[in-house]
């Protein structure tokens, strides 16, 4: 006979085995693939972006694979970013050398493009060539040009305003000649007249002298009587 | 109890002691394979977006498996385990670990307005917000900071390199405000992939080049959304350098168009310059020809002046001479006078006389 300890035991017993055979049974059969996987399922063809197992080894082939990718990744970033930076420095190095060329198209001189080989880019370092004007001279900078331009307009004006000037003072002395010429006229009529006057002086003098001597003999015959008479 | 009962009681309780045994060990491998699958969703998906905080030992991160068992919930060492990436000297993490993208947004944001904060110079915080340029050996290079590598085409960036090209404060205050409003975008809510790639994008941007950020970042946002976030932001650079290869030529085309004109006005110019030098000598030539015709009337002048002050001394001479003629004349008249006046007196004197000896006789 069973003591009631030995009995509670077996039914303790009887409903832990149940259990654990439920557990087993629940186990074998809702068992996850964290080990098992599709025999046809390799790393190559692992697809890395399908949520579609637990087994561990295909997840540690999702995440290499997604680590081999994003190190091609990273790659290509930094040469595209690489390549964005170089592709500005040069954009802006050439506008640097095109503003360069201008300002000599302004100040120096015109210089034929040379261009890149195979390229429609212009080779910004290469020197040129003079570019040659109609008169097969170099052509020189529009700003020193336009400057030599206005220096010679300015000239022009100066060398007008010169003559205009001198024209002006030769009228001012061409009138001025003109009442010196009648001055002269009138004094060389002056002077006429005053010799004239002079010599009809002259005849003058020589009359009035002569009457002199001749009233001088005539007072001293009357003084020379007056004193014979005078005498006897 | 006899032997028997005995015997199978001691049986039993080993057999329950054992399965016990079992029980745990099996407890415990299960947390290790459900702690390494949760690692390789995280590490597929990245942590949660938003939401997930950590309570006591554990997170409440939700992760959806594919056998349809969920986790809820991980150990907080874990997750230790999981962001084992400090993430570099500049953005690198210490304390608790971030539970979601957005903790780990903030945090960075907060260290760049941190870093901003203590630098000194406008020039500084522009370096690192848009970048500087310098020229070491005569050669111009560029440095991008944040804001190059956040643009998303090629107007930002030139946008940002516009504003590191004068590090003045200005600028720098403009490029701290369009960074702080591109990290306020990234919170934005949105679909949960739109989020989860402005994430990706945001934290990659901050500093590309440091490997151990990247490895943070990847880490945060999931291998898949990082791998898409430097996929598309690879193709943004190539995008970016191929528009400005292409504006090589546009340049270049403006450039030519330029000195075509200006080789063209030169020209004409010149030609103008030919004429002009030629009325320029005609001129010159005009000028020096009245020059001496001046110079000739100023010296013709110059004799008539001669001549007429000489007219003029000699009129006064003669006119001198002419005065003293006259007076010469005068003296000789008033000398006649007087002798008449003495002669008739002589006469007189003398009639009187003859009259005197006439009555005499």
């Amino acid at each position: 006979m069973l003591t009631p300890i030995a009995k509670a035991l077996v039914f303790f017993n009887l409903l832990a085995s149940v259990g654990l055979l439920s557990w087993a049974a629940s186990a074998a059969f809702n068992r996850p693939d964290y080990a098992q996987k599709p025999a046809d399922v390799t790393k190559g063809n692992e697809d890395p972006y399908a949520d579609d197992t637990d087994n561990i080894e295909r997840l540690q082939w999702k995440v290499e694979k997604l680590s081999d990718a994003i190190k091609y990744a990273q790659t290509g970033y930094a040469r595209s970013s690489a390549a964005a930076s170089d592709a500005e420095l040069i954009r802006e190095y050439r506008a640097g050398k095109f503003a360069v060329k201008l300002g000599e198209a302004r100040n120096g001189a015109f210089k034929t493009f040379v261009y890149l080989p195979k390229s429609a880019l212009i080779d910004v370092n290469a020197p040129g060539e003079p570019v040659l004007g109609v008169d097969k001279k170099p052509v020189r900078g529009l700003d020193s040009v336009q400057q030599d331009l206005a220096k010679s307009i300015r000239d022009s004006d100066g060398f007008l305003t010169q003559s205009e000037q001198r024209r002006n003072e030769f009228k001012a002395l061409a009138l001025d000649m003109d009442v010196l010429d009648a001055k002269i006229a009138k004094q060389k009529d002056i002077l006429v007249q005053l010799k004239n006057e002079y010599e009809y002086l002259s005849d003058r003098r020589t009359d009035w002298d002569s009457q002199l001597r001749t009233l001088k003999k005539r007072k001293d015959q009357v003084s020379a009587v007056m004193a014979r008479l005078a005498g006897k | 109890m006899n032997k028997w009962g005995i015997g199978l009681l001691i049986v039993n309780l080993l057999a329950a002691v054992g399965l016990t045994y079992y029980a745990l060990e099996d407890r415990a491998k299960r947390r290790d394979i459900n702690a390494a699958v949760a690692r390789y969703y995280l590490a597929l998906h990245g942590l949660p977006v938003d939401g997930a905080k950590i309570s006591g030992d554990s997170v409440d991160i939700h992760i959806e498996t594919a056998n349809g068992v969920p986790i809820d919930g991980i150990p907080v060492k874990v997750l230790q385990t999981y962001l084992d990436a400090p993430g570099g000297a500049r953005f690198g993490a210490t304390g608790d670990p971030v539970t979601t993208q957005f903790a780990e947004v903030n945090r960075v944001v907060q260290q760049v307005n941190a870093a901003v904060g203590g630098m000194n110079t406008p020039r500084e915080k522009l370096a690192f917000l848009a970048g500087s340029f310098a020229n070491p050996g005569g050669r111009r290079t560029f440095t991008p900071g944040i804001l190059v590598y956040l643009a998303r085409n090629a107007d930002d960036r030139d946008a940002a390199r516009e504003l590191a090209k004068n590090p003045n404060g200005e600028n720098a205050g403009k490029a701290l405000q369009i960074f702080s409003k591109i990290a306020a975008d990234v919170t934005t809510p949105g679909a949960d992939s739109v989020v989860r790639s402005r994430v990706a994008h945001f934290l990659t941007s901050l500093e590309p080049t440091d490997d151990g950020w990247q490895k943070r970042v990847a880490l945060v946002v999931g291998l898949r959304t990082y791998l898409k976030a430097i996929s598309e932001q690879d193709l943004v650079f190539q995008d970016i350098a191929n528009r400005v290869a292409r504006r090589y030529e546009d340049d270049q085309a403006t450039f030519v168009a330029q000195y075509q004109l200006l080789t063209k006005l030169s020209i004409q110019r010149s030609l103008l310059l030919s004429r002009q030098e030629e009325i320029k000598n005609e001129l010159d030539v005009q000028q020096q020809k009245d020059s001496e015709l001046l110079n000739m009337k100023k010296s013709s002048k110059d004799k008539s002046v001669k001549i007429f002050e000489d007219l003029s001394k000699e009129v006064a001479t003669q006119s001198a001479a002419n005065a003293a003629l006259e007076s010469a004349v005068h003296n000789s008249q008033r000398t006649v006078g007087q002798l008449l006046d003495e002669i008739l007196k002589l006469e007189a004197d003398l009639n009187a006389v003859e009259q005197q000896r006439n009555k005499g006789r």
